[in-house]
């Protein structure tokens, strides 16, 4: 059972409706909601008083849209989409939730202490402001033609990832970019010293590009050894595994 | 999450089945699902392009991209937000690409539209509320906010700007962004609350 504050629980409850949890706050949110069935109904209420002021004209369509609309949805091949979680299958519902959950909770862990403690200090405090833009440009000896690069605004801790002529992987593999800051530094790290900063694959071409959000440590870049990129098992890309694909210099 | 509006369906047979179950699940091909959200967010997905398109055929046919935007892609983490407040965003931000890119014949008019549309973000809450045909009870609650928390929960909710873009644009923290969102909403949700009861 959560023991946050009933003000901090509301401002949770209301970040959710708006949509604007960190990874760190979905996960404790999430938790809270196992935990306490009645934040479904706060989530209700919160979502309705957002209706009633910004969406004042509801109006049911015609009842053929909704004919039209299923018929075109079952005429096109939904493929599953890059999602590492979309290749999984379930025979029911609460199985198929309880697998995405499992993974997108795994999958966040790692980020999820090192952002809590920032949402802690973005609750309490302004964040230190640190420089500006910075890009790190990775590299892969056995692959000329593939580029990445992570172009981060340490100010936001989100930045832009880009990956060209990257090799399409299996569908039981993903692509992970660590963080890797050793092991003697105050954050959480895995036994590598590295954190979990994204996973992705790439499409047919090989590309991918998306704003990411990036670790504490990039407040400090000076604290970061390296940006690395690694071939990961979809199913649990936080064990970190796989060996350097593409990597900054040193 | 619980669907977060079983009150806008009347025939939801499926009750248990919380939005993000319901994503999950058309994510992965069982189209079936898809008809249950379209029972549960069809008017207000439908409202909001009719209000902003002013043109039934084309606000169907809007309707129609959102609801099929769901089944092919998976922008919208369930993890980390409710399913309606997703879908009145990418509506708004829809219908207002649409309004921009209309032929010359309607652009006249439909910059107008657009125009007083983002008008509203710098009116105040009287005027706020007389365009959007708010009610008195909707009114003072919004008197309840202050400016800041009104701002930003405007360009967040009715532009689909970003925590982060609402941060540049004002030259704010991003956590203040935020803060001032979250608190403005509860802000509301309590005054709403506490006028209710008294009447």
């Amino acid at each position: 059972m959560s023991t946050l504050p009933p003000e901090c629980e509301q401002l949770l409850v209301s970040g959710y409706v708006l949509g604007n949890l960190s990874p760190a706050e979905a996960l404790l949110f999430n938790e809270m909601l196992a935990d306490n069935h009645q934040l479904a109904e706060q989530v209700e209420a919160m979502q309705q008083t957002l209706d009633l002021v910004y969406n004042p004209h509801q109006v049911p369509p015609p009842d053929s849209l909704r004919e039209r609309i299923l018929a075109v949805a079952n005429t096109q091949q939904i493929a599953p989409t890059a999602k590492p979680s979309s290749k999984i299958r379930a025979t029911t519902s609460s199985k198929l939730s309880k697998i995405f959950g499992a993974i997108a909770l795994l999958t966040i862990a790692f980020l999820s202490i090192a952002n809590y403690r920032l949402w802690r200090s973005v609750q309490t405090a302004d964040i230190a402001k640190v420089s500006d833009q910075k890009t790190y440009l990775l590299e892969g000896k056995d692959f000329p033609r593939t580029q990445a690069k992570l172009i981060v605004n340490p100010n936001q801790l989100k930045a832009t990832l880009i990956a060209q002529n990257l090799p399409p992987l299996p569908p039981n593999k993903v692509y992970a970019l660590w963080t890797v800051v050793g092991k003697d530094v105050p954050y959480t790290t895995d036994q590598k010293g590295a954190i979990l900063t994204a996973v992705f694959q790439v499409n047919k071409a090989g590309n991918f590009a998306q704003e990411v959000a990036v670790p504490q440590p990039h407040l400090e870049s000076r604290t970061i050894k390296k940006i690395a990129l690694t071939v990961e098992d979809i199913s649990a890309p936080q064990n970190h595994t796989g060996s350097i694909f593409m990597a900054t210099g040193d | 999450m619980s669907s977060e509006s079983p009150s806008h369906c009347s025939e939801d047979e499926n009750p248990n089945q919380t939005d993000a179950d319901l994503f999950l699940r058309l994510q992965n091909g069982e189209t079936d699902a898809l008809a249950i959200l379209y029972d549960r967010h069809a008017a207000l997905v439908y409202g909001i392009a009719l209000h902003l398109l002013t043109n039934t055929t084309e606000a169907e046919d809007l309707t129609q991209d959102i609801f099929l935007i769901l089944t092919k892609q998976s922008a919208y983490d369930p993890q980390r937000g409710s399913l309606r407040t997703y879908l009145s965003i990418l509506t708004r931000s829809r219908a207002l690409d649409r309004l921009r890119t209309s032929t010359r014949r309607q652009q006249k008019l439909r910059y107008q539209a657009v125009n007083e549309h983002e008008q509203v973000l710098f009116i105040n809450p009287i005027e706020e509320a007389a365009q959007l045909e708010r009610s008195q009870e909707v009114l003072e609650a919004l008197e309840q906010l202050s400016t800041k928390e009104r701002e930003v929960l405007r360009m967040a909710y009715y532009q689909g700007l970003s925590q982060a873009e609402i941060a540049t644009r004002l030259s704010t923290a991003l956590g203040t962004v935020k803060s001032r969102t979250r608190r403005g909403l509860l802000k509301l949700r309590q005054a709403l609350s506490n006028s209710r009861r008294q009447s």
